[in-house]
């Protein structure tokens, strides 16, 4: 039977995780969006330079686990000696780096190709229209490609976002007391796993309601000019 | 202003222009015309380097355009490109789509920018839609504010792909009494349109294209009323009726 005092016990538990997770989940989201962008820039390169090392990089993250490449980061970098005696070795010795590591270099992958795919369907006259005007290459992406990439995107980033803090539940798997670590842990001494992993959940779902609202502002806020609606007969 | 010399175009095995050559003088207005296919649109989209060139020579506005178009980008403001579906920057609103290029290319100050863009909105009489979203405008409005963004970079030479052919008929005339009122300022003109009113009121010559070759021109009067060519008159049987 499932107990209400259990309940009012998990809440506060549950929630010591809740600024771990929210850590993971907005570093790994940041991070992602970052890398993503010079990745999907390259996905549609014209160089086969730049096309070929990002199409096998969203190939190998996209085609394997999650949790899998967590672990060789986190266990199996540490194994190589020229690692531990490098820089990089104050960062990936801690779990919660290598955390926000793996899941960013993931969402990272899965954007890339959103916008890839948003940047093909830009119509070309936009660019004829940039070049019409002597507008340079770089200019054309930062002020007439990019703005209208992400406006349109704004759904999907919304969406992906949430797709961060749910496998930001996996860091519990290297040891992390985000909500799923704490909760795992909380279920050891109570025996109880129902309740707690009830209370995480409800947690997880109030987070992503938070994050979809917020998306809603900013879709509402920028999105207003949808690209490729056509123009409605507004009258003289 | 504008030389064009034996320009060939291939699209993979066709042949869409076949040895072009054009001379078009300071001031001049040129309507380009012919059945759709025939290259006319190839043919602008050549001489400002949206397309590359198979082979020929191509001087405009006083830039020699390399034939891999490498250098286009010099004659961006000074050849000013007018299309059938207006491309304008949809996440921008009017005054921002008439100044981006003028800030960006010309590096005119923002306020600057701002005060010429307003100006060249008040001659369109669309200072009123400064603010307003090139999808809450209709065709006509669109073209007329992408005319205006060509304007305010100060181009020699303004080429106009089919302007009016993407708009309901009832807003073509407003585009055309803006392209009239800048024909009478002394700008040089190419105009690849079918109305043929226009082109009779406006243009100093009309080039007849078929096949990817230029097979008549003529001042307006002696293009219409004395047509040389047998497939200069079958065009004009066909597009009879919108001559007047």
């Amino acid at each position: 039977m499932m107990s209400p005092d259990i309940f009012i016990k998990a809440a506060p538990v549950v929630l010591q995780g809740l600024q771990l997770t929210l850590i993971i989940t907005i570093a790994s989201f940041l991070l992602g969006q970052l890398l993503a962008l010079p990745l999907g820039l390259a996905r549609q390169a014209s160089s086969p330079l730049l096309r070929w090392p990002a199409a096998i990089y969203t190939f190998l993250i996209r085609g394997s686990p999650l949790l899998v490449q967590l672990f060789i980061i986190y266990y199996g970098l540490g194994q190589i000696p020229a690692i531990r005696n490098s820089i990089l070795w104050p960062i990936l010795r801690e779990p919660l780096y290598c955390g926000i590591i793996a899941i960013s270099l993931n969402s990272a992958a899965y954007m890339a190709e959103v916008v890839a795919g948003a940047l093909r369907r830009v119509p070309e006259g936009q660019t004829e229209a940039c070049i019409s005007l002597g507008i340079s290459r770089r200019h054309r992406f930062t002020d007439v490609l990019l703005p209208q990439v992400y406006r349109e995107l704004l759904p999907n980033i919304g969406n992906e976002i949430i797709l961060v803090l749910k496998s930001s539940s996996l860091a519990s798997a290297v040891t992390i007391m985000e909500i799923t670590g704490v909760a795992r842990a909380f279920t050891a001494r109570t025996f109880a796993p129902f309740e707690v992993f009830i209370t995480a959940g409800i947690l997880y779902l109030a987070i992503g309601f938070a994050f979809t609202f917020l998306f809603r502002l900013l879709e509402r806020r920028y999105g207003i000019t949808g690209t490729r609606t056509p123009a409605p007969e507004a009258s003289a | 202003m504008i030389k064009v010399r034996n320009l060939v175009k291939y699209y993979g095995q066709t042949k869409v222009l076949d040895g072009i050559s054009l001379n078009v003088a300071k001031g001049e207005r040129i309507v380009l015309c012919g059945p759709s296919g025939s290259g006319k649109s190839t043919l602008v989209r050549c001489i400002n380097g949206l397309e590359q060139r198979s082979a020929g020579d191509i001087e405009i506005a006083g830039h020699v355009l390399k034939p891999d178009c490498s250098n286009v980008l010099e004659l961006g403001g000074d050849v000013g490109m007018v299309f059938q579906q207006f491309n304008l920057f949809p996440h921008m609103n009017v005054l921002d789509n008439l100044t981006l290029a003028m800030r960006r290319v010309r590096r005119t100050p923002r306020a600057e920018a701002e005060t010429q863009a307003m100006a060249m909105l008040e001659r369109m009489q669309l200072g009123a839609k400064a603010k307003s979203y090139p999808r809450e405008l209709s065709g006509g409005q669109q073209q007329r504010v992408a005319i205006a963004r060509a304007l305010c970079m100060k181009p020699k030479v303004m080429l106009f792909d089919e302007p009016t052919s993407a708009l309901d008929p009832e807003m073509v005339q407003e585009v055309l009494d803006v392209m009239t009122a800048l024909s009478r300022e002394g700008l040089t003109m190419i105009v690849v349109t079918h109305e043929m009113g226009f082109a009779r009121n406006v243009a100093d010559r009309i080039v007849f294209m078929d096949g990817g070759v230029i097979l008549e021109e003529a001042a307006p009067d002696a293009f219409f009323d004395h047509p040389q060519h047998n497939r200069t008159r079958e065009f004009l049987r066909q597009i009879g009726p919108r001559t007047h």
